[in-house]
């Protein structure tokens, strides 16, 4: 099942790039005037779409973009995940925050009146918090007792860069709806020995140094200038 | 026309969503910290096999790691809890008994599989009704590692 939801991305993924490089190609539309200048306040749906896929996860982000210059973005999100799980081999308890900032740049540079899409990429950094515990850890033998034990409570703070790429729209007036893939590389972690992070809030599977992950945004425009 | 693009995009929407959270399971091994032994013949300096082999941990007799087998080839668990982990060894009403001195070093796996412990045998020692001598011939016991680590010489 799970090849198959692998799978299934990989093939949304090239579809998406493709259906992008093809709209991209073909809007060929007269100019017309900026997009309107101001702020967004955003729900990002990735952290409650988590949590319908795996019940252990619990969290959600928001994020504002900023029209700082023609077709250039500040986007920061703010956000935070806990996790809590019961497995054979330990209990697993985490609660942390996030932060991320960076800048997109649009590449649709040709507009219709009166709508507004995007197709941005962009590049932002990434930090996290999160204290973590191992109530319980089993080890299991095999002929002699099982040894038990557990972790105490620590922080763990996770840095990370992050590209990503996607397109966003207006659906209704100043409401926007976005998706975007990120690729997300750590480069600095602290307090690693002991225990790994199960989930690192905003930056995934905490095993790995290099995740990808999604986005799912919903955005309303407080414009400040038209 | 940005119409299309607004409806492929929000079929995508939709459909993006399914694969966000899949990730990869891991397979967690199991019987890992098991010294693997093989049974050579002093006679012969080739591999042999003990008949009627019954093999159980120092004062744990009850529970048996081989019962009354033929074996050439032992796969004797450490134990996590002390640093000498000894196994009696009978044989045809011959007994041994043989001694595992080991460090061992707790490590992180993977969140799938959590924690293992690591062995170094440091020293063996024996009695010796059937055991001739024993060689360490690779001292560590590692989790995902499948090397013999120790022959056992039989008179």
């Amino acid at each position: 099942m799970e090849k198959i939801f692998r799978m299934f991305k990989y093939i949304s993924i090239s579809f998406f790039l493709l259906i992008s490089t093809a709209i991209a190609a073909q809007i060929n539309m007269e100019e017309v005037p900026r997009d309107p200048q101001g702020f967004t306040l955003g729900i990002n749906l990735a952290g409650p779409f988590n949590r319908i896929m795996d019940n252990d996860r619990t969290g959600i982000s928001f994020l504002t973009r900023i029209n700082v210059a023609e077709n250039l973005f500040f986007r920061g999100e703010a956000g935070f995940e806990n996790v809590s799980f019961n497995q054979d081999a330990y209990s697993y308890d985490s609660n942390g925050t996030f932060l991320k900032a960076g800048i997109e740049l649009n590449s649709l540079s040709k507009r219709e009146p009166g709508t507004h899409a995007h197709l941005l990429f962009g590049i932002a950094y990434g930090m996290a918090i999160q204290e973590q515990s191992a109530s319980r850890f089993t080890i299991e033998n095999s002929y002699w007792p099982d040894f038990v034990d557990r972790v105490g409570s620590h922080t763990v703070n996770t840095h990370w860069v992050e590209l990503s790429g996607g397109p966003r729209v207006e659906v209704f007036q100043n409401l926007y709806l976005g998706w975007s893939i990120h690729l997300r590389v750590s480069v600095l972690r602290d307090n690693p020995e002991m225990l790994k992070p199960y989930y690192v809030p905003g930056f995934g599977n905490g095993d790995n140094r290099l995740n990808g992950g999604f986005s799912y945004t919903i955005e309303y425009l407080i414009p400040w200038k038209k | 026309m940005l119409r299309p693009f607004k409806f492929l995009f929000i079929i995508l929407f939709v459909a993006m969503m399914l694969p966000a959270s899949c990730t990869q399971d891991q397979i967690c091994l199991s019987n890992q910290s098991a010294v693997q032994v093989e049974l050579v013949s002093f006679h012969t300096n080739r591999d042999t096999t003990l008949a009627g082999t019954t093999i159980f941990g120092l004062d744990r007799s009850s529970e048996r790691i081989y019962d009354s087998i033929s074996v050439s080839r032992l796969f004797l668990p450490l134990s996590f809890s002390s640093d000498t982990t000894a196994f009696v060894i009978s044989s045809d009403n011959y007994l041994d008994t043989i001694w595992f001195r080991h460090q061992s070093e707790m490590e992180y796996i993977s969140r799938e599989c959590g924690f293992t412990f690591n062995f170094e045998l440091d020293t063996i020692w024996f009695t010796n009704t059937f055991i001739d001598s024993v060689s360490i011939i690779y001292p560590l016991v590692n989790y995902g590692e499948d090397f013999q680590n120790v022959q056992i010489y039989i008179y």
